[in-house]
């Protein structure tokens, strides 16, 4: 498998404040990456390193390119949606895809128009009247149109309701993705994308904490409901995390005995925000 | 090149103040023209009244009834051609500030489209298309209004068959091209500087691209009792700069007409100099301090991180 994107030691500061300090990581091709990490930890910023819109420290390149120095190239196999509700407000829906017909060797209108037409967004709209929600899906549509190796996606579905953020996953995976394409995405709504990810890179005060296959999520963490009475025996086992839900003790494992644990109460796996949570909190203590 | 076309394309689309702008001024001429003509009013000009034109329409030669079509042409350009200084100005002092203000700048610079590029295509358009366009309909004006003048004359016999000669339109035509290409190089430090602020300033680019100059100014007449910064700003900035360089003054001051002295050139193409513009140390500094503003404009876009 190709790596898409390697990252060492990737530094940034803006004044006192470190936004990202010494982060590394790797992207290969054909995975679904969240990078997930609480506000300010350093997200938007790797990001901007990898997209070519901010100077880093450290070593960085992206589909073999230097993402600063090269980046009117990268672009052409790198697409991205910064936000919602970027696109310009006042072009034409119809301008909007001949422009980056124009411009973009890779992009395919005929595509472009067989997403838009399983939409209610008319070609002769102009960007400030459509709603949030369709401005995303004619964003999407006119990045789907683009044959490009990686595309990231930073907080892609914020501020729009639950049925858009449902339909913005769902066309992603059914329409987008295949064995060639890389998504790196990052969210604060991680219940969903988890089923779409497969793999985790969380990042905390710049930098990486975890950089983890989905798959290897049950092998490596285990939650368990400690039975009552077993509390104790549960600590000595030297969890990350210990919480209390429902009025019972619920601790979080990493690399645990699953035998030790199964003796001790009900063993479950944890869902990435849980094992976001205990990773964090591990990390502050 | 097909980008770059594409780039100007998308400028065209969004300023739309291109054409707005320079219809609502021949739209405003036109109706005057229409008013003066068939309104109320009678012929005059500077004060005479018709019996009095017709005499002085008797002591003028055909080469003085040139010049005067010749000027009103001239007259017809003037208003287009302070029109658009304005509309470059706004428009070049938005170009990369508005982009940012909605942030679409970061679905622009998704695209496999360099900073230079983006930023030279607004040049283009604030430079060179902008002043095309204003002087491509104030052509189309000068043409209505003086339909509407010949109807009007003709039964005077006021000027009659001076005014759709070959030579007065062709000499005008080359001298608004000629005021444009000078334009262009002109006002290149006035409209880089507008590209820098644009896409330096963190709000209210119109402050910052106006206010500082202005504070130097106050700071020097304050200190040092002069007013250089002032002269040179201004006459970079104002219609009269630009023509007074480029046509040596003297087509606009050497005109005099009344009861018994007329002196007119016979057109007001002869008082072009072009040599005298293109060879001067001031229009070549000038359009150096462009290049070096417009350049900076290109670094600023490319290394300025959006919302850190």
């Amino acid at each position: 498998m190709a790596t898409l994107i390697e990252a060492q030691g990737l530094r940034k500061r803006f004044g006192k404040t470190t936004a990202l300090d010494g982060a590394s990581f790797k992207v290969e091709t054909g995975r679904i990456v969240g990078l997930i990490g609480p506000n300010g930890a350093g997200k938007t910023t790797a990001l901007k390193a990898v997209l070519g819109l901010a100077r880093c420290e450290g070593s960085l390149t992206v589909l073999g390119l230097d993402p600063y120095h090269d980046r009117d190239r990268l672009m052409e196999r790198v697409c991205f949606i910064a936000d919602v509700a970027v696109l310009p407000r006042w072009i034409k829906v119809q301008q909007a895809i001949d422009f980056v017909a124009g411009v973009h060797p890779r992009f395919r209108p005929d595509r472009c128009r067989t997403f838009l037409e399983r939409t209610s967004i008319k070609r002769t709209s102009r960007v400030r009247e459509l709603s949030k929600g369709m401005i995303t899906q004619l964003h999407l549509a006119l990045v789907m149109a683009i044959d490009a190796q990686l595309l990231v996606l930073d907080e892609p579905t914020l501020g729009l309701d639950i049925l858009s953020r449902k339909q913005f996953y769902d066309s992603l995976l059914s329409d987008y993705m295949d064995a060639e394409r890389t998504i790196l995405v990052t969210t604060h709504q991680v219940e969903e994308i988890e089923n779409i990810l497969t793999d985790l890179l969380f990042i905390d005060r710049g930098r990486i904490v975890l950089d983890l296959p989905m798959e290897e999520i049950p092998v490596r963490y285990a939650q368990l409901w400690a039975a009552p009475g077993q509390t104790d025996a549960a600590r000595a086992l030297k969890p990350l995390s210990e919480r209390q839900l429902l009025g019972r003790n619920v601790f979080l494992f990493e690399d645990a005995d699953p035998r030790a644990l199964a003796a001790l109460g009900e063993v479950r796996q944890p869902s990435v925000a849980d094992l976001f949570v205990a990773k964090l909190q591990g990390g502050a203590a | 090149m097909s980008t770059f076309k594409w780039l100007v394309r998308r400028e065209l689309w969004e300023a739309r103040t291109v054409w707005i702008a320079p219809a609502i001024c021949a739209a405003i001429i036109i109706g005057g023209a229409l008013i003066a003509a068939f309104g109320t009013g009678t012929v005059s000009f500077q004060g005479l009244d018709p019996e009095d034109l017709a005499k002085l329409n008797q002591k003028m030669t055909p080469e003085h009834l040139d010049g005067i079509a010749s000027m009103a042409l001239g007259a017809i350009a003037v208003p287009f051609l302070i029109m658009v200084m304005f509309t470059q100005f706004f428009y070049a002092v938005d170009a990369l500030y508005g982009e940012r203000r909605d942030r679409a700048i970061l679905f622009w610079k998704s695209l496999p489209v360099s900073d230079a590029r983006t930023v030279l295509s607004k040049l283009l358009v604030a430079s060179v298309i902008m002043p095309l366009a204003a002087i491509a309909i104030a052509f189309v004006t000068q043409l209505v209004v003086f339909a509407i003048a010949s109807a009007k004359l003709a039964p005077l016999e006021l000027i009659h068959g001076h005014l759709w000669t070959p030579s007065l339109w062709g000499g005008s035509i080359v001298l608004m091209l000629y005021v444009t290409l000078a334009g262009v190089l002109w006002y290149l430090p006035v409209v880089g500087w507008c590209l820098l602020v644009s896409a330096w300033a963190p709000k209210s680019p119109v402050m910052y691209a106006t206010l500082p100059p202005l504070g130097v100014v106050l700071l020097e007449f304050i200190a040092l009792r002069t007013h250089y910064v002032w002269s040179a700003c201004i006459d970079r900035f104002k219609l009269f700069g630009l023509l007074s360089h480029a046509l040596g003054g003297r087509a606009v001051n050497s005109v005099v007409i009344d009861d018994e002295h007329f002196q007119i050139p016979r057109s007001m193409a002869e008082a072009m100099r072009p040599l005298d513009f293109f060879s001067s140390p001031e229009v070549w500094l000038g359009v150096a301090v462009g290049v070096a503003l417009i350049a900076g404009a290109i670094w600023v876009r490319r290394t300025r991180d959006e919302a850190a």
